[in-house]
């Protein structure tokens, strides 16, 4: 039996022990400073800080959020478009508060990063830099106090093309689309949109900690709103590649469903995928995008359905909707083997820019009215344990985890021990230890004296 | 900070089968042995700074009666026999469940069991209590079985590592092994809620409906804790090969999101799974899910005109955080103090 000795590494500390004795990360504010390294852009983009209401089920619900600044006062914030390799600036104007803009998915320098407590917050004005390089879907939020200031709508699009522009995303076939669009969905839990900009900061309990939305939305548009919104709908024509981007901006997971289409998730998150999948449906996680190729080959209308889970049970937050109309022949290509549908060609439509438009709040609340899960909770959950297994889980995971494959399966035994056993046992290990240290130390002497008499025999010689 | 490889060249006798820490050390494997692991139950309690109240859990602990959530992390290698043996120190029944490797028990008040599981496959496994809520109290660990060979890859099955920009989709680098990746880290997720602690250190009844954790931790600490500590915190030059393993114990999805990186995604165990060997700043891990990445720090693309820091230079720093954000927090508030870290590039 080997000599295991049990160690604590203790110069990593410990769970019980204390933390950092400055416990509150301290963020810089600054009121305007120069970008560093400053050139001239390519693309130059504005953030101006306002707050707003927006009426759901006749209550006026605070939100937050940017615009350029002569631009329309909409939640979320305006879709924002480079190419890749461009330099483009986006000012931050944060008004009376303190803000910033992290682009998420980009990798600036820290500067540009956007990251209050790991930079600073902005106050006054700045400019962040930067040039993103890889094609593909991301979008900017507010880093000061994340979990409050995100929630609020502090967000917006960003899609990087090509530097062939609009029309593939990742720059190749494989990703050539003829409409695109940009959905960001998510929910608002009400409860927080009460709250000042600093909330929680100084340590006192205002339920961050908690995310239990009563609206969904997509694009802004809640609940039965979206159905019908000029934001979410996207129309196409059959034989049309349809590139939907996808981005949750919600605290939870939300699965997507692509109204009985075949979704062709081709990336995610800025980069391609190595090999593309084809899907009915997918789970997304808060800040995830993806790029879902949508190829619809007969008439009609696709509803495209967001069903968020709660973050603990698991339970059914509610569905939101949004529609693909598709008009044109049906050209599906008949089985079995025939020439590939030719895709028409013409002018490509890009996602178009949110315009202000009435009556996007909702009339009734986007949760369901049966308080029943849309899944019971995986058998193998103890009753009176919380939704260790989420339904959202269950329904695509296998019972157990996959492990990796033995070349030979492990034995596994287990024995009940009592203390004296364990005594004994340790005591018998403990003899056997001290055996084979005496054992070891004969065979050293034994070893020293064979020496000793070689060498005497060599010196006799 | 300790790398596996430097440890090897040190040619340290004793073999840390056991240890508190999350950066991984490797143990010598030359010859298969018998890797043991004594475990007692125990309670402690996690500070909360800056809250009026403090976070009681459950946990293990080695015979040095530091109590610990997560457990003490078991490392191995393919071919040893793990014998772990748990003890119950408490006055109710615990249980004790390795997942994924067929242990299941229930220990009575004040008995011990012996596990053993001979040649455990290469992976990283979850062990728990399995009763009640124990496991979202605190009361779970990790099991990490390596494999024999230098040259084998950490992950079974794993495909070579991808490059990103003008390399997209061409080979940098074989699977991930012992030999070829500088260092190892192992991240375990924690979501404690402080008025379930406190009620079980009281010795009163827990109603599972009020489940409503207030403390988020990598490796049992948050905020500051977790953004300097050595087995959170990434901390190396440009061109360093590490691999990072994501355990979940907790009842919560994450959505794990690393500022200035694209690491790619080698191995998951529940979801998602198509987005193997894909890149991608946000990574979903599912409750008891273990997600396992590779990056090699490699240089933000997308910084103009500078993108990497000057000599001397020393704050390039990102953070690594849940976005979800609401576990950024600590007791409902106290932003940024919740399940982050830290990512530095050192010149």
């Amino acid at each position: 039996m080997a000599d295991i000795t049990s160690t604590h590494d203790d110069e990593v500390g410990f769970f019980h022990e204390p933390q950092a004795p400055d416990l509150f990360c301290v963020a810089t504010t600054v009121g305007s400073i120069e970008t560093p390294n400053r050139v001239e852009p390519d693309v130059s983009f504005e953030a101006k800080f306002f707050s707003d209401t927006i009426e759901l089920d006749g209550k006026d619900v605070e939100y937050w959020t940017f615009k350029a600044d002569d631009g329309d006062r909409l939640f979320p914030a305006p879709l924002r478009r480079v190419r890749a390799g461009q330099v483009f600036h986006h000012t931050l104007k944060p008004s009376k508060h303190v803000h910033t803009l992290h682009h998420h998915g980009m990798e600036p320098g820290p500067h540009d990063d956007g990251v209050g407590h790991m930079s600073f917050e902005v106050s006054g004005e700045y400019t962040y830099q930067i040039r993103p390089m890889d094609p593909g879907t991301y979008f900017y939020h507010c880093h000061v106090n994340t979990p409050l200031h995100f929630e609020m709508g502090m967000y917006g699009g960003f899609i990087v093309d090509p530097p062939s522009g609009p029309g593939t995303v990742y720059g190749d076939e494989a990703s050539r689309y003829d409409v695109e669009a940009f959905w960001a969905f998510g929910g608002w839990d009400i409860r927080k949109h009460e709250l000042n900009q600093a909330a929680g900061f100084d340590g006192e309990d205002v339920g961050l900690n908690v995310w239990e939305p009563q609206y969904l939305h997509i694009n802004g548009a809640f609940g039965a709103a979206a159905e019908t919104s000029r934001r979410v709908t996207i129309d196409a024509q059959t034989g049309q590649a349809v590139c939907l981007r996808l981005l949750n901006a919600g605290y939870s997971v939300a699965r997507v469903t692509f109204g009985g289409l075949e979704a062709e998730l081709i990336g995610s998150d800025g980069r391609p995928f190595p090999t593309s999948f084809k899907v009915d449906d997918w789970l997304t996680s808060g800040a995830e995008r993806y790029e879902a190729m949508l190829r619809p080959t007969k008439p009609g209308t696709y509803p495209i359905t967001i069903e968020f889970f709660h973050y603990i049970t698991g339970k059914s937050l509610g569905v939101v909707t949004g529609n693909l109309v598709v008009t044109g022949p049906d050209v599906t290509p008949p089985p079995p083997v025939l020439p590939p549908v030719e895709t028409p060609a013409g002018p490509v439509v890009i996602a178009p820019p949110p315009v202000r438009e009435p009556g996007l709040g909702v009339t009734r609340p986007t949760a369901p009215d049966s308080p029943e899960p849309v899944s019971e909770p995986a058998p193998e959950a103890p009753a009176d344990e919380p939704a260790a297994y989420h339904p959202a889980t269950t329904a695509t995971a296998p019972r157990k985890p996959v492990a990796a494959k033995p070349a030979t399966k492990p034995v596994v035994k287990v024995k009940a021990k009592t203390q004296r056993s364990v005594a004994r046992e340790r005591e018998e290990q403990r003899k056997a230890s001290l055996r084979k240290r005496l054992l070891a130390k004969q065979r050293a002497a034994a070893k020293r004296k064979a020496a000793a008499k070689r060498k005497a025999a060599r010196k006799k010689r | 900070m300790l790398s596996r490889r430097e440890f090897m060249v040190k040619g340290v006798g004793a073999a840390l089968a056991v240890s508190a820490s999350g950066l991984l050390i490797r143990p010598p494997q030359t010859l298969a042995r018998d890797v043991i692991a004594e475990l007692h139950t125990c309670n402690g309690v996690k500070p909360m700074f800056g809250v009026t109240r403090d976070c009681p859990f459950s946990g293990f602990e080695l015979s040095d009666h530091k109590p610990l959530s997560p457990a003490p992390v078991i490392s191995a290698v393919e071919g040893d026999v793990l014998r772990i043996e748990v003890t119950n120190d408490k006055t109710h029944p615990v249980g004790f469940k390795i997942e994924g490797l067929g242990v299941e028990e229930i220990i009575a008040p004040g008995a011990t069991i012996e596990a053993v599981v001979e040649n455990p496959p290469v992976g990283t496994y979850i062990y728990y209590d399995h009763l009640g809520v124990q496991r979202i109290l605190g009361a779970h660990g990790a099991i990490i079985v390596r494999p024999r060979s230098d040259n084998a890859p950490l992950v079974p099955g794993a495909e070579p590592v991808t490059g990103e920009g003008s390399n997209t989709g061409e080979v940098i680098a074989p699977p991930p092994t012992e030999k070829n990746t500088d260092t190892e880290y192992l991240w375990v997720f924690g979501a404690y809620d402080s008025i379930w602690g406190n009620r079980y250190a009281a010795g009163q009844s827990i109603d599972p409906k009020t489940y409503k954790p207030d403390v988020f931790t990598i490796n049992g600490r948050y905020g500051d804790g977790s953004s300097q500590a050595k087995d959170t915190s990434l901390r190396h030059k440009f061109g360093t090969p590490v691999l990072i393993r994501m355990v979940n114990p907790t009842p919560l999805y994450k959505s794990i999101h690393f500022h200035a990186e694209h690491p790619l995604v080698l191995d998951r165990t529940k979801i998602q799974k198509q987005t193997i060997g894909a890149r991608k700043d946000v990574f979903t891990v599912a409750p008891m899910e273990v997600v396992t990445l590779h990056m090699n720090f490699t240089v933000p693309r997308d910084g103009y005109p500078v993108n990497a820091p000057a000599p001397g230079e020393t704050d390039f720093r990102y953070p690594v955080h849940d976005h979800h954000e609401l576990t950024n927090s600590l007791g409902g508030g106290a932003y940024p103090n919740g399940m982050l870290t830290e990512l530095e590039f050192l010149h």
